[in-house]
């Protein structure tokens, strides 16, 4: 089953989405900071990544920008998922080349959920 | 009969001319001719000459300071008076300058009150986002029952908290678009698109609550759709749901919600009429106040911000179109706005 990388550093939430994730079987790892979540990208290879952007170390426009310049990482499609949501940090996220910009509180996780299946068939 | 320092000061020079004329005329009568002539022409340009001075040294300031006060009463606290002399005027001037001062200060505070209200409010609504997001999360995983089987009863509970959740997201997106357009931070991003497309798909989605109050909603459409507009899209469906938001809560069951499209060369118009309270006539020029709600509507719904039809309003003036309304209390409300073709 596809693996799923979520970097978020608020516990609920990402204990939320995995709970989730791990019920429509998906395999999942967490990155509770910048650094870490870069880290595990880059070893672990996941099928996809849902990043928040606001994050202690690295914030999530970095490792979006250093996932997409790095040959290994940069075909993993990247989520964005964050409470920001104005149209600078939707196109900014967008042209550094995440898949999709989703404001947390327009959706639901199981919305996320059908989102991954979108991208991932 | 009023005259003016002008024509005072015109009579005056004139009057003296006559008399140094007059004053010559004796003298030539008493042979005492060239030296008094001279005597008396040169008494009447000193007499000119002061009078100049005069006109000069008091009237001229006295326009320009009255420049200044004019500007002053338009609002601009900027302009202060030219201080020369003579001494009175000099003083008066300084006087004017240090209350223009005092209102400039004035004005400095009002606006930093105001700058501080936005950010407090835009604070706030950040700071809330979060913790609503996570709510609206946790909801969502136990009402699909990942975390196990709900009673009837939890569930219900469930609902309508999702119910409260989502009405407080609404509410803090509107404050952040009210504090974005207040700091000049909504930005729109236009692109060329079918505005009954939007309509279509906005009808659709509000089927289920418009089933719901039992309130049908009516979409009439021109044969063929008119030309694209650049429009942009997020912003103008969240300005004409507004619209029909407040259409639909305030119809009665029964009631019906038309929106229709009409337009010619110039333009569109965009109408959404219901058959609801209406708004009171004395009430009417407030509608597009921000935090303004209708006596009635309140008395009928105390939920609400207050804050749509100032939204949707800044939307379609950012368009460049206009909006407006007609309505009639216990009749109904039509409000339509205008977007011009180019």
């Amino acid at each position: 089953m596809a693996k799923i990388l979520i970097i978020e550093d608020d516990k609920f939430l990402r204990e939320l989405l995995s709970q989730k994730l791990l019920k429509e079987g998906y395999e999942v790892i967490e990155g509770i900071d910048g650094e870490a979540g870069l880290k595990k990208l880059q070893e672990e290879k996941p099928d996809l990544a849902l990043l928040d952007l606001i994050l202690p170390g690295l914030d999530g426009f970095e490792i979006l920008s250093r996932a997409k310049s790095n040959p290994e990482t940069a075909g993993i499609p990247v989520l964005i998922l964050s409470n920001l949501g104005q149209q600078e940090e939707v196109e900014k996220a967008l042209k550094l080349g995440a898949t999709d910009f989703l404001i947390k509180a327009h959706f639901t996780p199981g919305e996320i959920v059908s989102k991954i299946k979108a991208i991932l068939v | 009969m009023r005259l003016s320092i002008n024509t005072i000061v015109g009579i005056i020079v004139l009057l003296l001319v006559l008399a140094g004329f007059l004053a010559v005329f004796f003298a030539v009568e008493k042979e005492q001719t060239v030296p008094l002539l001279m005597v008396a022409i040169a008494n009447v340009e000193a007499v000119i000459l002061l009078v100049f001075l005069i006109t000069r040294g008091v009237l001229q300031p006295l326009k320009d300071y009255r420049k200044v006060i004019h500007k002053v009463g338009e609002g601009d606290f900027t302009v202060r008076m030219k201080l020369g002399a003579p001494k009175e005027i000099r003083e008066f001037g300084q006087g004017l300058n240090d209350m223009i001062e005092r209102l400039e200060h004035a004005q400095e505070r009002e606006k930093q009150i105001e700058r501080l209200k936005t950010e407090f409010v835009s604070l706030v609504a950040h700071q809330l986002r979060a913790p609503l997001s996570d709510i609206k999360w946790a909801l969502d995983v136990l009402k699909d029952e990942d975390m196990g089987k709900l009673s009837a009863q939890q569930r219900s509970v469930l609902e309508k908290t999702v119910l409260s959740n989502e009405r407080m997201i609404r509410l803090v997106n509107d404050l952040l678009n009210v504090t974005r357009i207040e700091e000049g931070r909504y930005l729109f991003h236009r692109e060329l698109s079918q505005i009954t497309d939007l309509l279509l798909v906005m009808v659709e989605a509000y089927k289920p609550a418009a089933a719901r109050k039992k309130v049908e909603v009516v979409l009439e459409l021109p044969q063929n759709p008119p030309p694209l507009l650049l429009l942009d899209k997020e912003k103008m469906e969240l300005a004409i749901q507004n619209l029909v938001d407040n259409a639909l809560k305030y119809s009665p069951a029964g009631g019906r919600v038309t929106i229709s499209l009409v337009y010619d060369t110039k333009g569109v118009e965009v109408k959404v009429r219901d058959q609801g309270m209406g708004i009171p006539e004395s009430e009417q020029k407030r509608v597009f106040e921000k935090f303004f709600r209708a006596s009635n509507a309140r008395a009928k719904e105390p939920e609400g911000t207050g804050l749509g039809l100032y939204l949707a309003k800044n939307i379609v003036e950012a368009h460049g179109g206009t909006m407006s309304f007609v309505s009639k209390e216990n009749e109904g409300t039509t409000f339509s706005f205008k977007l011009q073709i180019k």
